[in-house]
């Protein structure tokens, strides 16, 4: 079984064309098309698409719906969407923040949250985040926006990787990872200190839907010293959350 | 979007674990319910006499017709995430009256099967038990299966991953015992330079064939049993089509590799269950102290090989009622899953102690355990084989209905089911075949559901349709919906 996979070398182009083109149809057609359909309008082998949907719809790249016969998108689609999308903050978001950050001396950055990964949307550029949106998003656990992510999450482990950068606090253990997952939902508040460096420290406060879903957050950043001070700006920073809250959603 | 898709809020069987288990454990799923080892030291002793040098020959017939039928299932398994397996692919193909028939088949199948083993792991523990003293009576046997039967319910409600874990580990002790303990009788054998045991082929006659090769296909029946936890699956779709075309072929290898090495050593079969295989002393010049510790370890094997079939069979059996009871063909209770757990505990609840109580109560009226076996055996081979017929015959329905009938599946699926369409009724035609009694039982149980499913159907018409409920994708499952700045569970 493995073998098979193994001995692959990319030497069948053909086959991976052909079920790139079915993927495509499926996509052009809508929710709803037929293997029949798909097969006529490539012009493809019938045994050859149904062979080609069956592996996309197994490996979730495509849904089989209710009926057996219709094909549609399946989740897998998903996180090419979200690889895709590119965060706009609106201008009038954009103004609301730039308020918070003349009261500040603190850097106050605006992210967005696709299903898996952080994404920067608008950062200060008087007081630049410590860490770039690769590494937060390699880092999830040790960084204040990351555990807002991994708080809304069944299965939080499934986002991080055990191989994180060696300045960077250990992945914990799933029981302590879980309490301190647990702490940030019931305080709707994610802190660290120290943790993604020695020398940074960061607050955020989550941005949610009307139906209660995580869609972005707002974050201080600055020197791990000032902590307790960062902590003393979380209400301003609450209610700038607040205000973004029906700009952004 | 112009076209009406149909798709509902939660699953039909929203309750069951989703995504649990490896691909490993949905293979042992579907060896355990087999009882592999338990067969490698048993059947080939049934078969050698009928087919003499051709064992290996009818075994390797069967793994062939099993890999069709297996073909067959997976044709459906890539395309829909069942929970009752059989029950909701012939209901698919075939409608829902076929279903229902194929489905209640299948639970006197599993049912039967899991009998078999609970009284199998019941005599084999009392045998070990009879080592230290303690006496081999009906009552201790009984006993012993009460204990199994418990162990097994507290296991598959706590949850399918455990139950399934422990299933994977005893399966792989029972294989290797059973492997180990053949080599070294054969090797042993081989030692003292005897004569190959000389068979005389016996008459071949039609019936014989039928007879030999019907024998050894009940030692695959079991094998599909993957496509019952196909919702509880990581990667379903994949996962339980490549469990059901390998197990059939993984089997025959090692029944072949049995076949072949008690065609040269000869294997006693005593007409007591305890002891399926006495190692004689005298035959191999093994010592009598090694073949008694041989003996300890094949009963230990044949032990878990039970210990795994009963847990396999019961999985299969309580998601098959699971299914019904969410239908509301059988009473909906069935169909209630554990809020934490995530088992179907009342199907658990209700199967696991019928299925202690039948081989106790047909053990204290018989008293051979060896009859009781076989009996069970022979009803739950009528069950398999009925489901197997039918599900073959849905194939090309199932696939000209969704518009995706290629030639392979048109071939195959009636192919198949003519082959065991035509070896059962050449078997019993010719009279070799001897099991009347456990035929009458099998049409009487068919019976029994035709009168529950008209009954449940009568009162609500609306049950007809709800037949062949299977994990259909929901509207989360679609992206119809989709907002990519959004964080979900």
């Amino acid at each position: 079984m493995t073998g098979a996979v193994n001995s692959f070398s990319g030497r069948q182009p053909k086959a991976v064309q052909s079920a790139l083109r079915v993927l495509e149809q499926v996509a052009r057609a809508g929710a709803g098309v037929t293997a029949k359909e798909v097969s006529a309008t490539l012009d493809l082998p019938s045994a050859t698409t149904y062979r080609l949907l069956n592996i996309l719809v197994g490996e979730g790249y495509l849904v089989r719906l209710p009926d057996l016969t219709g094909f549609a998108l399946g989740h897998k689609i998903g996180v090419l969407i979200d690889a895709a999308v590119a965060p706009t903050v609106p201008a009038a978001a954009r103004e609301v923040l730039t308020d918070l950050r003349l009261t500040m001396r603190f850097g106050v950055h605006l992210a967005y949250f696709t299903n898996a990964a952080v994404r920067l949307a608008d950062v200060d550029s008087e007081y630049p985040p410590p860490h770039d949106e690769p590494f937060l998003n390699k880092n999830l656990h040790a960084c204040a926006l990351g555990k807002l992510l991994l708080a809304e999450k069944d299965a939080p482990s499934s986002l991080l990787s055990r191989a994180a950068s060696t300045s960077v606090r250990q992945v914990p253990e799933d029981a302590v990872l879980r309490v301190e997952l647990a702490r940030v939902r019931a305080d709707d508040l994610a802190t660290q200190a120290g943790e993604l460096d020695a020398t940074s420290a960061c607050v955020a406060v989550p941005i949610r839907s009307a139906s209660g879903s995580l869609i972005a957050g707002l974050a201080l950043s600055g020197d791990v010293e000032h902590a307790p001070a960062m902590s003393r700006c979380v209400p301003a920073l609450r209610e700038c959350a607040e205000r973004l809250t029906p700009l952004v959603g | 979007m112009a076209k009406n898709l149909n798709v509902r809020a939660s699953s039909p069987v929203a309750g069951l674990g989703r995504g649990r288990l490896t691909f490993v454990q949905v293979l042992a799923q579907s060896v355990s319910a087999v009882a592999p080892s338990a067969v490698m030291v048993t059947l080939p002793a049934l078969v050698i006499p009928a087919a003499g040098r051709s064992t290996i020959g009818v075994f390797v017939a069967a793994a062939l017709l099993m890999t069709l039928v297996g073909y067959c299932v997976a044709q459906f398994a890539t395309r829909m995430i069942a929970v009752s397996g059989l029950y909701s692919y012939i209901a698919k193909g075939l409608g829902p009256r076929p279903g229902f028939a194929g489905g209640w088949s299948l639970v006197i199948g599993y049912a039967c099967a899991a009998m078999a083993s609970i009284l199998g792991a019941g005599s084999y523990s009392t045998a070990l038990l009879g080592r230290l003293g303690v006496p081999s009576t009906t009552a201790s046997v009984a006993l012993c299966a009460v204990v199994v039967g418990g162990f097994a319910l507290a296991l598959m409600i706590r949850g399918v991953q455990v139950s399934s874990r422990i299933t994977l580990v005893v399966e792989a002790f029972a294989i290797v015992v059973a492997s180990t303990v053949l080599v070294v009788a054969f090797v042993q054998s081989w030692h003292t330079e005897q004569q190959p045991r000389v068979l005389d082929d016996p008459s071949w006659t039609s019936s014989t064939v039928a007879f030999a090769l019907l024998i050894a296909i009940t030692s695959y029946v079991g094998f599909e049993s993957a496509s019952t936890v196909a919702r509880e699956a990581r990667n379903p779709l994949t996962a339980v089509p490549r469990a059901v075309k390998w197990t059939p072929l993984v089997l025959g290898a090692l029944y072949a590799g049995a076949a072949y090495l008690q065609l040269a050593g000869p294997v006693h079969q005593s007409d007591s269950l305890t002891i399926v295989l006495a190692l004689p002393p005298e035959a191999g010049g093994m010592s009598s102290e090694v073949a008694s510790a041989l003996s300890v370890l094949v009963e230990f094997g044949i032990l878990a090989s039970w210990l795994a079939c009963v847990m396999g069979s019961v999985t299969a059996l309580s998601r098959t009622l699971f299914a019904m009871g969410r239908e509301g063909v059988l009473p909906s209770a069935l169909g209630r899953a554990h809020s934490r757990f995530q088992t179907p505990y009342v199907a658990l609840l209700v199967a696991v102690p019928v299925v202690v109580a039948v081989p106790i109560g047909y053990l204290s009226i018989s008293g051979s355990p060896h009859d009781v076996l076989m009996g069970l055996l022979a009803v739950s081979a009528h069950g398999y084989v009925i489901a197997y017929v039918l599900v073959c015959i849905a194939t090309p329905a199932f696939l000209r209905r969704i518009g995706e009938l290629t030639v392979a599946p048109l071939v195959f699926g009636p192919l198949a089911a003519a082959i065991m369409t035509a070896l059962v009724v050449w078997a019993a035609l010719s009279h070799t075949f001897f099991a009347g009694t456990a035929t009458a039982v099998y049409i009487a149980l068919m019976a029994v559901g035709a009168a529950v499913f008209l009954v449940r159907v009568a009162r609500s018409r609306g049950r007809l349709q709800n037949v062949g409920v299977y994990d259909e994708p929901v509207a989360d499952d679609l992206l119809m919906t989709y907002q990519p700045w959004e964080v979900r569970r």
